[in-house]
């Protein structure tokens, strides 16, 4: 084993536990990974398939910071659709269906090849913690570790309660055991816990499908790699299947409530709203009689199918009358049932922005244990915590993510800032200045941050400024030629665009709605760019022809947002003493505890004059206030 | 700079403070105002007959005396008012004393209150404690502002209204309605695999018409209410010697620019105020406008163009004995009628059987003859023919009552028809979202520093 002496332990190796080990070996210090079962490393417990609107340029971000991610979701990819492509470039989003199998050996190959970690088989039970910093952790065989730092990933398992029907067991995923000990631990360390739930939905034997009576979803012809700088080779590509549920399967669940966890009134804890069970999604909307379900392919040399749509908690043999209702499933055999989870996880108040817990110093949380739900979400958070984590035993300043330069910005932000009352997903909605934030210039918005902290290295910089130079030469290429009217009438009369009568710019020409830089470049020829090029950048350039005034509008925001963001919050600044601000304002302030008068201004339920106030106070303890 | 803006006024935050709430001089009655945990005891203090004060309960008022005890000698007979916290304008406990107006009685009671205790209030100070007890938004705060600066009866009903939150209401209305369409198009661009909204385009295209015409409406009002919180500025223009200052006097009331057969003789313009029909003008007396004439004199004459182009509406004045007026033709070229007047002066003077001329008003300044005419012509000048409710008031409903508010619902409704309804969702969003941040500003759901200090810089002493 090359690692001895581990300075951090990341407990868990999800999606959270390997972006963090990786992103801390990265800088150099070496990583104890302690996993259940590294034959699970960076399984995806629910639905086959990573990225999505807002998810999937989180995944480009990770990548762009040279995170692991993208690289396994390429590896694994079986489907690939780039989602909102009727909209502009900005919402487009990439989503792979993937290899679960593959996905798995693919991040266990990255996460154990690196010399600077190592993966152990343990179930930590405990931290090891003395004079308020965490010094390392004990295994429930007894093993001691120590570490600098610990960072915490254990995604569903702390107090893990899979339920079904009335029957409920302790389990940390369906087949895998709950960490107890440690849930017991931390909370007797003072971490301030919060029940969340989940669901999942029943895997099918493909076999058993009557696929001739469904809908076929066809992915993208379209190659596409959510990494920016590594290449992996094609797999041979899967159909996903639509159908829909019957008016049998309605009353099936409507008649059995009594018989489900959710709706029995055994489950306490919250689940998220987005994503609800078919319990939920018959009760709550009784007008939408149907629920489209999508059946997503588990790999490409097994049988198993994910049944997208029909998460529920009911027992087993109402699953499988359930299941027999939906047309096409008549047959179908079930491989495994549907249940709802219970876990603690951490109200993410109590973190900095670091993700460093302010209770409990050295100790960093990522993923579900934060409240969050989706893989995409704890791999991000994963990074941030490892990073941190490493920088902070390097003495190195902190890094943190603004919501004007990423998603994963937008995240930290949201969940450090305001807390979550159910399991947090991105949305595009949530990014005020998503514009700019596309998955088409994640590696342009952070990479040069990445090599600066040493977690690209030279050869990927260079793509990134290769790119940037491309785009620089487009835009100078656009805006310096010009073409006569006879040359480029015949083309503008073809996209129904009104004819030229005076020499115009190519920038110019674009700026018209009618008018594509693809249409437009094919017409006049390929001129000085290959297309290989073009592609790289078409998208990008066009949006910002196009649409620079929303683009500028924006970037006026973000200004407007980093001044808030730069008067800074002393943390140790006792909001219930400032009287004069409303008792509730009051209140949500000392447990959101902003860092910055930006984030208190995101607060809700803090007045205009409870902000003012808190400016006045700010500026009786000192503050410098930024020019301008 | 801002910061020692907030920290001095912040500094003494719980002492008690005391200002002469009503414009210096003007009104038969003043207000006087202090606010502070101990603004009751100093109250007291001012009270001739303490039991007698004592005995008011909160949010009656009594007639008392008032006396310096200090030095020993009578103020005035008062009517006093005690307000509980928090059930005050500034959310703490405040005495209100009603006293004669004019300039020295209301100092006297200040200063009586101050000896007692209080600390003079900084500018815009009981507003500002006002807005962070979190007693007014900030639409209700400019209310404030210009209730403070209202001299005229219209003017005070509109910032009554502004007070009542109305236009905050409406607003918020048309924001949440901007955002709920924002909303629609969120989940077309989140979920895009969930069934797509039918009938957004459509609902979009009503609610976007619904918003701007309602706007649009706000603004329609908007010039003349703001036009009446600041004042008509009104120019009496004409050539010289044709009985400008005569006519400025008796607007104004009273002799005030010297009237001399001299042309020329009002060298500076020369401005003052009247109130006709509770509509505040500030009238200004120019020098006669004549084309080539001694230095000082040209100076005069610069300073009446340059009023002109400010001028909300101008009073042209021409000597009905006189010649046509060259004037008319060169100063007044191009100027839209709506904001201009024209006055046949010196009738009394015409032959019986001469008429001043059509479009005219006959008046005699020397005389007083034509005036009231004259007074009411001003004021529909202002108050055109704007459209009377359904119970024959054109001020009911929200009312737009800041240049504040104007630009903010001007930069909304520019942002609304901007938008393009064939764009792709995410510009459309992003069009809805910045509208809604417009409006959110007038009801200060949204604020940040500098929109703050920009309505506090406004506010003058003692609100």
């Amino acid at each position: 084993m090359p690692v001895k002496d581990p300075e951090i332990v990341v407990i868990g190796a999800g999606h959270a536990g390997c972006e963090a080990a990786w992103a801390a070996a990265n800088l150099g210090v070496p990583v104890l990974l302690a996993t259940s079962d590294p034959a699970n490393m960076a399984q995806m417990s629910c639905n086959p398939s990573v990225g999505g609107v807002a998810k999937g340029q989180l995944v480009r971000e990770i990548d762009a910071l040279g995170g692991v991610m993208a690289r396994a979701t390429d590896a694994a990819s079986i489907q690939f659709r780039m989602l909102n492509t009727g909209k502009g470039p900005a919402v487009r989003a990439p989503r792979s269906q993937s290899d679960r199998k593959l996905y798995v050996q693919a991040m266990r190959g990255l996460i154990e090849s690196h010399p600077h970690i190592r993966v152990i088989r343990a179930m930590v039970s405990a931290l090891e913690v003395s004079g308020g910093r965490v010094r390392g952790v004990v295994t429930s065989s007894g093993q001691r570790y120590c570490a600098r730092a610990v960072v915490l990933t254990a995604g569903t398992f702390l107090n893990g309660l899979i339920r079904i029907g009335d029957r409920s067991f302790p389990a940390g995923r369906a087949g895998d055991p709950a960490s107890e000990d440690l849930a017991v631990n931390l909370k007797a360390l003072g971490l301030p816990a919060m029940r969340f739930k989940t669901g999942t939905p029943p895997r099918l034997d493909g076999r058993t499908v009557d696929y001739a009576r469904l809908v076929e979803q066809p992915g993208d012809d379209t190659e596409y790699f959510f990494s920016f700088f590594h290449r992996a080779e094609r797999l041979p590509q899967v159909s996903c299947w639509q159908t829909r549920t019957s008016a049998e399967t309605r009353r099936l669940v409507l008649d059995n409530l009594k018989l489900s966890s959710l709706y029995g009134g055994y489950v306490e804890g919250r689940g998220p709203r987005y994503c609800p069970s078919i319990e939920d999604k018959f009760v709550r909307f009784p007008e939408r009689e149907i629920q489209h379900l999508f059946l997503e392919p588990e790999g490409i040399d097994t049988r198993e199918v994910y049944l997208n749509g029909l998460s529920n908690s009911m027992p087993h043999e109402v699953q499988e009358r359930m299941v027999h209702s939906v047309e096409g499933l008549e047959q179908a055999e079930i491989v495994r049932h549907g249940y709802a989870i219970e876990y603690d996880c951490y109200d993410p108040r109590a973190l900095k922005p670091t993700l460093e817990s302010s209770i409990l110093s050295g100790l960093y949380l990522a993923g579900q244990v934060n409240g969050t739900s989706g893989y995409e979400e704890a791999a991000g958070q994963g990074l941030v915590a490892g990073l941190n984590a490493a920088r902070a035993l390097q003495d190195r300043q902190e890094v943190t993510f603004s919501r004007t330069e990423s998603y994963l910005g937008v995240m930290l932000d949201d969940i450090v800032g305001r807390g979550v009352d159910e399991p947090y997903r991105l949305f595009s909605s949530r990014a005020e200045f998503r514009l700019h934030l596309r998955q088409d210039n994640a590696d342009l918005r952070l990479a040069p941050l990445a090599y600066e902290l040493g977690l690209i290295g030279p050869e990927q910089i260079a793509v990134v400024e290769a790119k940037k130079a491309l785009l620089a030469r487009c835009r100078d290429f656009l805006s310096r030629t010009r073409v006569s009217p006879e040359r480029i009438n015949p083309y503008l009369e073809s996209v129904g665009s009104a004819s030229a009568d005076s020499w115009l710019s190519l920038e110019k020409l674009l700026r018209r709605p009618e008018v594509s830089l693809a249409s437009l470049f094919g017409f006049l020829g390929p001129w000085e760019f290959t297309a290989e090029e073009l592609e790289k950048i078409l998208p990008q350039v066009e949006l910002e022809v196009k649409y620079a005034g929303y683009l500028d509008r924006e970037l006026a925001r973000m200004d407007q947002l980093r001044r808030m963001e730069e008067v800074k919050i002393p943390p140790d600044l006792d909001f219930s003493a400032i009287s004069t601000i409303s008792h509730e304002g009051r209140e949500r302030l000392a447990r959101c505890r902003p860092s910055t008068l930006g984030q208190a201004s995101r607060l809700p339920g803090l007045t205009p004059g409870d902000l003012s106030v808190l400016m006045v106070e700010l500026g009786k303890h000192g503050r410098k206030r930024p020019a301008g | 700079m801002a910061e020692s803006r907030y920290s001095t006024r912040q500094s003494g935050r719980e002492d008690t403070i005391v200002a002469v709430s009503t414009a210096p001089g003007v009104g038969a009655v003043a207000v006087v105002r202090v606010s502070g945990p101990l603004a009751w005891e100093v109250g007291e203090k001012l009270a001739a007959d303490p039991a007698k004060y004592r005995a008011i309960e909160p949010r009656r008022s009594a007639l008392m005396t008032l006396a310096d005890r200090a030095r020993g000698h009578e103020i005035d007979r008062a009517l006093v008012v005690k307000y509980q916290a928090p059930a005050s304008f500034t959310g703490e406990d405040v005495v209100e004393v009603q006293c004669h107006g004019g300039l020295a009685v209301p100092a006297a009671v200040a200063g009586a209150a101050i000896a007692a205790g209080a600390r003079q209030a900084a500018a815009g100070e009981f507003t500002l404690r006002a807005f962070l007890n979190g007693k007014l938004d900030l639409a209700q705060a400019e209310a404030v502002d210009d209730l403070v600066h209202a001299r005229g009866e219209l003017d005070r009903r509109l910032a009554l209204q502004g007070l009542g939150g109305s236009l905050g209401g409406l607003v918020g209305s048309l924001r949440s309605l901007l955002l709920d369409l924002k909303a629609e198009l969120e989940y077309g661009i989140d979920f895009p695999e969930e069934e797509p909204l039918t009938g957004l385009s459509a609902r979009l295209e009503s609610g976007l018409c619904r918003v701007a015409e309602t706007v649009e409406g706000l603004l329609a009002g908007a010039r003349r209410n703001l036009l009446i919180a600041r004042g008509v500025l009104t120019v009496i223009a004409g050539e010289p010697n044709v009985g400008k200052s005569t006519l400025f006097n008796r607007l104004v009331g009273e002799e005030r620019s010297i009237v001399t057969g001299t042309p020329g003789t009002t060298r500076d313009a020369v401005e003052m105020e009247a109130m006709i029909d509770g509509v505040l003008f500030r009238l200004v007396d120019t020098a006669g406008l004549r084309e080539e004439t001694g230095e000082v004199e040209r100076i005069g004459v610069e300073y009446s163009r340059r009023y002109l182009v400010r001028a909300d509406l101008v009073v042209f004045v021409h000597d009905v004995t006189g010649p046509v007026d060259r004037a008319e033709k060169s100063f007044l070229a191009g100027r839209d009628t709506g904001s201009l007047l024209r006055v046949s002066n010196k009738i009394d003077l015409l032959q019986k059987e001469r008429k001043s001329p059509e479009g005219f008003i006959p008046v005699s300044a020397v005389e007083g003859t034509g005036l009231d005419e004259l007074r009411r012509a001003m004021v529909e000048k202002v108050l055109p023919s704007a459209p009377a409710g359904p119970d024959g008031d054109s001020f009911r409903g929200p009312q737009v009552a800041s240049l504040r508010q104007k630009n903010l619902l001007e930069d909304a409704l520019a942002i609304l028809r901007r938008v393009d309804p064939g764009a792709s969702a995410e510009y459309i969003a992003a069009d809805l979202q910045e509208a809604a941040e417009r409006l959110s500003e007038i009801t200060g759901a949204i604020t940040d520093e500098q929109v703050l200090e920009r309505i506090f810089s406004r506010f003058c002493v003692g609100k």
